[in-house]
């Protein structure tokens, strides 16, 4: 079991809040939860490195049995590389997505968040965010060298890394209610492929578009945009089915 | 409030049994008539199409499937959207329902598609076809709802989980449909074209006005034959239903 | 009626086989989307009332 015991100095202490006079501090305690969550998160997901470090490495194992599969020449596996990196970083964040709230789950911190009177919106949010700078952004950063491994040009890795840096976190945050949905589940993992592969159908095809694109040089902006109204989309959207869904895990 | 006393109504297990046994016949029995007299229309009455000959005939009951797939998806939504706002638990009843009938409404929209596309296109499944993409990724929805369902021990909670990801499903379909849509016309060969309209003549689309209204009034009675047995089971200790049962015998 | 016989109704120029299966795998599909909850309907009220015949002896 993992230490999930909080540094005081991360918590918001009410009575400190309630002397303060200040009317700008009204705000105060719905962000303090939001960076308090964001904090702890950090600190339990970095203090394991499994958290980020076993998604990336399932990740280049894929890819590696995706070209052991395919077979070593080179024109075949770049014309196939934006779909098999793609997919292969799609179900490396949907793997780790089971983890995203069952530690919380497990001691209970989940149900004390949900008791709390104050909106659920951002601290979903700071779930979600942490979640995503484990395992959507160590992705993106090692982005290059999956593109090196399938043979990508040059001009098409900036690209595949901005694609890769919007479409993870809609994944990130369609995952996340699937993951709320199956939390009080002994086995969620399948069933959280089974809700949510079919929800993630426009993310593939917009971000493999994008990339492939890039590798033939035309014009980027349609994707782009697409890319980006689905993370807004699923940003705005999301953590109100996330909160429905974990209130259904607590309550039964 | 008088006006809301069938809302107050639709609570009761036994009030609905005994709705769903009065409506059932006359559904069932309107849903056979009209298809019966569709289909016989359809096969041998009207006459081919210029292009596809005789083949376009399955367009009686893939059509009507393929919308009463989709229609169904989004009842089953209303009824997961009802279930969350009002507690109702004859939405949940119907959410647990519509599932499984509408998963095998959409594979058969997907098999008559299929067997469609053999002569017309000369192959089985053709990705090119966005309907036909976009009907399997539906079939896959329907079934993470099943999954969901049989996955939790406590009903309950099945019903809440379910009614959540179906109203997610609700709003991500138009997208998943559009960007199937997309893609397919992006990577679509030259010799095959979806994108024209085929122009079917006026007398070759009545029997399918006729077919439509069918599929979808079988689609209703096999739910309210399937909430007939959710009832009996959630009921099954109950002294109105045992009456039933023994002067039904 | 478009067909001059029922022989050339079941082949349908060559497209018969395509036409009629699509129609009896439909006619299974919906029939047994009826079918098995009405089954399972009749043998639950059987069971609650053998339950009661039970009871009652």
């Amino acid at each position: 079991m993992p230490d999930f015991t909080v540094s005081d100095s991360t918590i918001p202490d009410p009575t400190v809040l309630s002397r303060n006079t200040k009317l700008s501090d009204q705000y105060r305690p719905v962000f303090s939860i939001f960076y308090a969550l964001l904090v702890r998160d950090f600190h339990v997901y970095f203090r394991h490195r499994g958290a980020w470090l076993n998604p990336l490495t399932f990740i280049f194992m894929v890819i590696l049995l995706f070209t052991l599969g395919i077979g070593p020449n080179a024109t075949t596996l770049t014309a196939n590389a934006a779909g098999i990196i793609w997919v292969v970083a799609l179900l490396g964040i949907m793997l780790s997505l089971d983890a995203l709230f069952r530690a919380d789950y497990d001691d209970g911190s989940l149900e004390q968040l949900l008791l709390s009177p104050e909106p659920l919106y951002l601290p979903v949010m700071a779930k979600v965010l942490a979640h995503w700078v484990v395992t959507g952004l160590p992705i993106v950063v090692a982005s290059p060298l999956f593109s090196l491994m399938l043979g990508i040009s040059g001009k098409a890795i900036p690209a595949l890394a901005l694609g890769l840096l919007l479409g993870s976190g809609v994944l990130s945050f369609l995952g996340a209610i699937a993951a709320s949905l199956t939390v009080s589940l002994r086995s969620g993992g399948l069933l959280i492929a089974l809700l949510i592969l079919p929800m993630y159908v426009p993310v593939i095809i917009f971000g493999s578009q994008f990339v492939q694109s890039a590798i033939e040089g035309w014009p980027l902006t349609a994707t782009l945009s697409m890319l980006v109204a689905l993370l807004i989309g699923s940003a705005v959207l999301a953590p109100l089915a996330i909160i429905g869904g974990l209130r259904m895990s607590i309550d039964g | 409030m008088a006006n809301w006393q069938w809302f107050h109504r639709l609570g009761s297990p036994k009030w609905l049994h005994g709705t769903i046994n009065r409506w059932l016949p006359w559904v069932l029995v309107s849903a056979l008539v009209l298809l019966s007299i569709g289909v016989v229309w359809g096969l041998a009455f009207t006459p081919p199409d210029y292009k596809q000959g005789n083949s376009f005939r399955i367009i009686y009951i893939h059509v009507p499937t393929a919308v009463v797939a989709l229609a169904g998806y989004y009842a089953m939504a209303i009824a997961g959207a009802v279930s969350i706002i009002w507690r109702m638990k004859v939405a949940d009843m119907a959410l647990r329902a519509i599932a499984p009938v509408g998963a095998a409404i959409t594979l058969l929209g997907l098999f008559t598609g299929a067997v469609w596309g053999k002569p017309t296109w000369g192959a089985y499944w053709v990705w090119e076809d966005a309907r036909l993409t976009s009907m399997l990724v539906l079939f896959f929805l329907y079934l993470g709802i099943m999954a969901l369902h049989d996955a939790f021990q406590n009903r309950q909670g099945g019903s809440r989980a379910a009614a959540i990801i179906a109203l997610v499903g609700t709003v991500n379909i138009p997208i998943i449909y559009k960007s199937v849509d997309w893609w397919s016309s992006l990577h679509q060969s030259a010799s095959i074209k979806f994108t024209e309209e085929s122009t079917i003549a006026a007398e070759m689309m009545y029997p399918l006005m006729v077919t439509i209204p069918g599929v979808y009034l079988l689609f209703a009675a096999a739910v309210m034959l399937q909430m007939r047995v959710q009832i009996a089971h959630s009921e099954r200790h109950s002294r109105w239903l045992e009456k039933y049962a023994i002067n039904r015998a | 009626m478009y067909f001059t016989s029922i022989s050339e109704l079941w082949h349908m120029a060559g497209h018969g086989s395509y036409v009629w299966a699509a129609y009896g795998a439909s006619l299974i599909v919906l029939g047994a989307s009826l079918l098995m909850p009405a089954r399972a309907y009749r043998r639950q009220l059987r069971m609650i009332k053998a339950q009661s015949n039970s009871i009652d002896d």
